[in-house]
């Protein structure tokens, strides 16, 4: 009779363990195939969803314009400014640049689809080959090198103009930056968590500033929302007194809060621009544009 | 003979006061000791606790730095510290030192926080 009941007692603890470890494995094969498009989608309904309710009478296709489309004071002044935009000789100079020919005779057209023209809203994307986010500007590079050239430094100057000369090319593009596979959703996941973590000696992250309270004053500043953050680079900021793009601005950005910027293109600011840049599609490419 | 009047026990009292005198100057010569040896032990102390605390300083903050973590202050921090070491002020060395190494820790609880909690960050 013991060792009936011995057998039974048994008999249920293999059966206990052979379902958890059915349930283990189910929740593994979850994990590796999760639908992540779908998540994405989520994420730019939500992320779009929070502007929309936080500034309700706000269009959403005016977001392309910063800070800009929620503050009707700093608005007037940009809309001034705009009369004679002071990143139109950015890009002249780009337009020079983009056309002139490499050492070997090649232009930035034998690099880029259509011929460069009317890009801007593809990047940045992910090359699945690489198994890294591409920007336009590391594209510009890319090119570059592959023609023999020196790159060009990043933050400012003639990548900046020649980055503000494509963005005009593609001016009314709508962003559609697309996330195509699970090593492509690696990237956006590690953007999206630089985005939402606090860093920096003041503890802040870019939602805090850009989500928590946007539009409202630190400092003598009022922040701008993070939709639309992309649209409008590079950009001329009168701060700067000249062009610069938007890994200048996110290194800018870093300081403020007193942690140390990452390096312009590395792979960190090119994730955060590619999760930006999802949650801004849909909106209308605007760059170059002037900022404060 | 006031100063052989017994005590209690009936012990002779002289006894007793050459014993005192004895006594502080023993306690005066033990404070001295002890006064001179807090004092220069404090400088001796902070000499040889710099290099260490500035060792763990560095590679407390090279580990936040690898995460993405590096506050902009804290590499200040430790250059002071290494220059006021050179110079010899020992103190100010010592202060910037444990300032640095704070704010290293503190940079790289940032970090590990960031990455198991980043999503209480969003605001959705």
């Amino acid at each position: 009779m013991g060792l009936v009941r011995h057998k039974i007692k048994t008999g249920i603890m293999l059966l206990g363990l052979f379902v958890f470890s059915c349930m283990a494995s189910a929740d593994a094969g979850a994990e590796s195939g999760v639908d992540f498009k779908a998540m994405v989608q989520q994420d730019i309904r939500d992320f779009q969803a929070y502007f929309k309710k936080r500034f309700s009478s706000v269009e959403f296709s005016e977001y392309k314009n910063g800070v800009y489309a929620i503050d009707t004071a700093s608005r007037e002044q940009w809309l001034e400014m705009e009369d004679f935009p002071p990143y139109e000789f950015a890009v002249d100079e780009g337009e020079e640049l983009f056309t002139a020919p490499f050492t070997n005779g090649k232009t930035y057209t034998d690099c880029f689809a259509n011929g460069g023209e009317g890009v801007r809203q593809n990047y940045p994307n992910f090359d699945s080959k690489k198994g890294e986010v591409i920007t336009l500007e590391l594209a510009i590079n890319n090119c570059r090198q592959a023609n023999g050239e020196k790159p060009l430094a990043y933050k400012k100057g003639p990548l900046a103009a020649l980055s503000a000369y494509m963005a005009s090319t593609s001016a009314g593009k709508t962003f559609a930056v697309a996330v195509p596979n699970e090593a492509a959703f690696q990237a956006y996941k590690d953007g999206k968590k630089f985005f939402y973590a606090k860093r920096g000696q003041l503890n802040f992250s870019c939602a805090d500033c850009h989500m928590r309270v946007a539009g409202q004053k630190l400092r003598a500043d009022i922040t701008s929302p993070a939709l639309g953050h992309p649209t409008g680079f590079p950009v001329y900021r009168s701060k700067w007194e000249e062009m610069g793009t938007l890994h200048r601005r996110y290194a800018g950005c870093n300081k403020n809060i007193r942690a140390k910027p990452l390096p312009a293109q590395g792979r960190a600011y090119r994730n955060l621009e590619y999760f930006q840049s999802v949650m801004s599609n849909g909106l209308e490419i605007n760059g170059p544009s002037s900022r404060k | 003979m006031a100063h052989l009047r017994g005590n209690k026990f009936n012990m002779p009292v002289m006894a007793k006061v050459s014993g005192e005198k004895a006594m502080n100057k023993c306690r005066l010569l033990f404070f001295m000791v002890l006064s001179i040896t807090l004092f220069s032990s404090g400088s001796l102390y902070a000499g040889a606790a710099v290099e260490p605390i500035l060792e763990d300083a560095r590679t407390t903050l090279n580990k936040a730095a690898a995460k993405g973590f590096e506050w902009t202050t804290t590499r200040k921090l430790i250059e002071g510290a290494e220059i006021a070491l050179a110079a010899g002020e020992k103190d100010k060395s010592l202060k910037l030192a444990k300032a640095a190494l704070n704010e290293a820790e503190k940079s790289l609880t940032q970090a590990n926080y960031a990455e198991a909690h980043w999503r209480a960050g969003i605001p959705l």
